[in-house]
């Protein structure tokens, strides 16, 4: 919840930021082939899932599964390496925006 | 319990309407939010997984995608900014310089 | 047979036979100008003495090693087909090293002289120089292709050399019709090597080395044999300038003198009758082929001498005489006799070198005048170059106790008794022409008076010693060197005796002597009538010249060459030229450059229509991604 927050007012601001007045005009051609090709996306995954089976009984929700202790553990042990790189990762990122939004003198 | 399909279906169809806005849209911010919607729903594949197969590395991969998305955001947005100092314009039909 | 080895051949002998002047060619060619004319020439005449030297020792220990071999690396090793660069010196070999060795020294030495007014002097002895060596290249060689090698190679020099004085461009063209007629020939030779090598690996033989072959060579069918030896002889038509390739021999006349004696009379020329005896057994095999070298070889003998009969030019009538001379030995050939056939390689080399280094002495006396009817009564003034002209005359006339006499009259004696009647009485025939011939020349040039303008006149001088010593050793190798071969009746054929492990036995004769003696008379009958005709036309009167207009028909024939080189001209020359005429202005342009440029035409063409699909919009890419992932998501599904 925090991340789709923080996604969204990052948007608002960018949008407040830029101000842009003008709607966007809708060309007729191009819409209907890219709604065409997104749904056959779509035919080709949907039916795929359509099926009977079921796996392994669901796991139910217990305290402990899911729980942020069983996610921590599971985090810095088996993959403290990703998680070292995405906070290099995003220390970059901030790094980058900061620069290509920078205001030119 | 529901089952797994019902998720799997959910998360295609949030899928594709993510891809209808990417390739459709002509507001660059648009084009953005629509690709954080296919994040999303590959995240909800994730977990839905994750939960069926008692697993809890699928979340530790959401974990990372998330990170990921908010990154690239970010960085989608600036350039975003950049642009439109330029060009005055948001429209991605608009910015056609690499044309034969 | 083979005795303990001489310590010398520690330092494989061989090779350095034509090393020497290999090396010495090389060196001339980067530092000849720096040496000096005369130094240069005598480093290059000193490289072919060595050589001689050698030759001489490895002739000397011959009877006690059996065969002398060399083998300097291994040049081709293809599976189980290997091809060795290197040497062996049998008897027959051992002929052939003293012959270029030898004449080839002494020709160099008269060089010295005749070539020492001339600014390329240096560039001369380079080529001759390297002559030599692809010539020895030939003759030592222990396998076809070595052989070959140095079949091209002398057809190189002989190229560079008859367009030695390039600047007239007639020259030059004489050295291409050389070089090309050559190379027609050679197509043959190799072909016959091709199938050669083909035919005995079909049977699981791979080689090209003469001991091998002579052992296995009996395997292929005669079929086969005689398509090889057919092919093998087009190549000796076109080297020993036989019919009817023998076009470019009068026109190498345009090289220097000392060119004309060593490689158009001495060496290179008989290299084919060299190749055929090399092959001998191949060519046993196949009696259809030696019938057809007997009958073109007697031919190109008749045919020869009938045009030497009116031709003006004092070196013309040499070649026309050479190439009737190596007719007589290809029907040497023809009839089995290979030792006869070699014997006048060796004599031929000595009387035909004398006249030609002869002549040069008179061109180079009367100040480069070639015309026969321009000279006349130089026997005065000349006494050196004319009793050697005599003595050389005689032998090429066949007078008994010269070597021809001993040489020109075995052939004809083998033609005879293998019983060819009619090439016998064409044999004959020319035998009598080149009497004739021969001293209607003598005694143009050396009898009479002087017919010679001014300026020749006040030039007239005996050539320096340099130019006679090899003229007068050569002249003493004209009465001498066919003793070798002498019938039974008088003290034997050493010769043929000397060539058995080669050549093998020849077998013995089941005429009489009387008979033969009846044979050596009527040639004799002939070479006299001959030189009685000859005496009476030019010999009293001295200054009896060519009847300048008309004299008949023949005389016309005869004196314009049968016209060969204009219907060569007609039927071959032009279609070839309209052809490649139409190749080089059609094919080239429109197919080859038009295929070319179309690939590239039609790559552009495809690119052109493949572009538009770079819009450059995004979306549009991402719409590409998502086609291909469709694609991809729908075959992989698909297979589930």
């Amino acid at each position: 919840m925090v991340y789709a927050g923080a996604i969204m007012v990052l948007f608002l601001f960018v949008i407040m930021f830029l101000n842009p007045v003008d709607l966007e005009r809708q060309r007729g051609l191009w819409w209907g082939f890219g709604t065409i090709l997104s749904l056959m996306l779509a035919c080709v995954l949907i039916p795929m899932f359509i099926n009977d089976e079921s796996p392994a009984d669901p796991v139910a929700a217990t305290d402990i599964f899911g729980s942020p202790e069983m996610l921590a553990k599971s985090l810095f042990n088996d993959f403290v390496l990703p998680f070292e790189i995405a906070s290099v990762l995003l220390l970059v990122a901030i790094i980058g925006a900061v620069v290509l939004a920078k205001r030119e003198h | 319990m529901v089952p797994l399909n019902y998720y799997l279906i959910l998360s295609a169809v949030i899928f594709a309407i993510g891809v209808i806005g990417v390739l459709i849209r002509r507001n660059l911010i648009v084009v953005l939010m629509s690709i954080e919607l296919m994040l999303n729903a590959v995240n909800l594949t994730f977990i839905a997984f994750s939960r069926y197969l008692g697993s809890v590395e699928g979340q530790v991969v959401v974990f990372f995608v998330m990170a990921v998305a908010a990154a690239e955001a970010v960085i989608g947005l600036a350039i975003v900014i950049s642009v439109f100092r330029h060009r005055q314009s948001l429209d991605p039909q608009e910015m056609q310089l690499l044309k034969w | 047979m083979v005795s303990p080895e001489p310590s010398i051949a520690a330092y494989d002998l061989l090779r350095w036979i034509p090393l020497i002047p290999l090396l010495v060619s090389g060196f001339n060619l980067f530092f000849g100008r720096a040496l000096g004319k005369q130094t240069a020439g005598a480093l290059a005449v000193a490289a072919v003495g060595a050589s001689f030297a050698l030759a001489s020792y490895v002739f000397w220990q011959l009877p006690a090693r059996g065969i002398w071999r060399d083998m300097v690396y291994t040049w081709i090793e293809s599976g189980s087909f290997q091809v060795n660069f290197s040497f062996q010196v049998d008897a027959l070999t051992a002929v052939m090293l003293l012959i270029v060795t030898g004449i080839g020294f002494l020709i160099h030495l008269y060089s010295l002289g005749y070539m020492a007014h001339d600014d390329g002097m240096v560039r001369f002895f380079v080529y001759l120089n390297l002559f030599i060596f692809f010539m020895l290249l030939l003759v030592m060689g222990d396998n076809l292709l070595i052989l070959f090698v140095g079949w091209e190679g002398v057809g190189l020099c002989s190229y560079l050399l008859i367009g030695f004085w390039h600047h007239d461009h007639n020259n030059t063209i004489a050295g291409n019709k050389a070089f090309i007629v050559n190379r027609i020939g050679d197509l043959g030779f190799i072909l016959g090597i091709f199938v050669l090598v083909t035919e005995l690996g079909r049977q699981g033989i791979w080689t090209l080395d003469f001991g091998e072959l002579q052992t296995h060579v009996k395997m292929l069918d005669p079929a086969t044999i005689t398509l090889i030896t057919v092919l093998l002889f087009i190549g000796a038509t076109g080297k020993s300038a036989q019919l009817p390739l023998f076009v470019w021999l009068p026109d190498a006349m345009a090289g220097p003198t000392p060119v004309s004696a060593l490689i158009h009379a001495a060496t290179m020329v008989t290299a084919g009758v060299y190749m055929t005896a090399r092959l001998h057994f191949l060519f046993a095999l196949a009696p259809a082929t030696l019938a057809l070298i007997a009958v073109i070889g007697a031919a190109t003998a008749f045919f020869a001498a009938t045009v030497a009969l009116t031709q003006n030019d004092i070196k013309k009538v040499l070649a026309y005489s050479t190439v009737s001379q190596l007719g007589y030995m290809f029907l040497a050939v023809g009839v089995g006799a290979f030792g006869a056939a070699i014997l006048h390689v060796f004599t031929h080399a000595f009387f035909k070198g004398c006249l030609f280094l002869g002549s040069g002495s008179v061109i180079h006396a009367l100040g480069g005048e070639q015309d026969m009817r321009k000279m006349g009564g130089l026997k005065a003034h000349m006494p050196v170059t004319y009793w050697t002209y005599v003595i050389a005359t005689l032998a090429i006339a066949g007078v008994p106790f010269t070597a021809g006499f001993f040489s020109k009259d075995l052939i004809l004696w083998q033609t005879f008794s293998h019983g060819e009647m009619v090439l016998w009485t064409i044999g004959l025939i020319t035998a009598g022409m080149t009497t004739f011939y021969m001293f209607r020349q003598l005694f143009m040039v050396f009898h009479g008076e002087c017919r010679a303008d001014d300026h020749a006149k006040a030039h007239l001088h005996e050539s320096p010693a340099v130019m006679t010593l090899p003229l007068m050793i050569l002249a003493a190798g004209s009465i001498f060197s066919g003793w070798l071969g002498a019938p039974e009746y008088l003290w034997g054929n050493r010769w043929d005796h000397w060539l058995e492990p080669v050549l093998g036995a020849v077998e013995a004769h089941h005429e009489s002597v009387s008979t033969e003696i009846i044979v050596t008379l009527i040639t004799l009958a002939v070479v006299v009538s001959g030189f009685l005709l000859a005496y009476v036309k030019y010999g009293k009167a001295g200054t009896s010249t060519e009847p300048q207009t008309g004299g008949g028909v023949f005389y016309q024939i005869s004196f314009n060459k049968f016209y060969v080189d204009e219907a060569y001209d007609l039927l071959l020359v032009r279609p070839f030229t309209v052809l490649s005429g139409f190749f080089a202005r059609v094919i080239d342009p429109w197919v080859i450059d038009g295929t070319v440029n179309g690939v590239a035409a039609t790559a552009r063409g495809f690119s052109n229509v493949w572009r538009f699909l770079q819009t450059g919009n995004v979306q549009h890419y991402a719409a590409m991604f998502l086609t291909g992932a469709l694609a991809l998501l729908a075959y992989f599904l698909g297979q589930l």
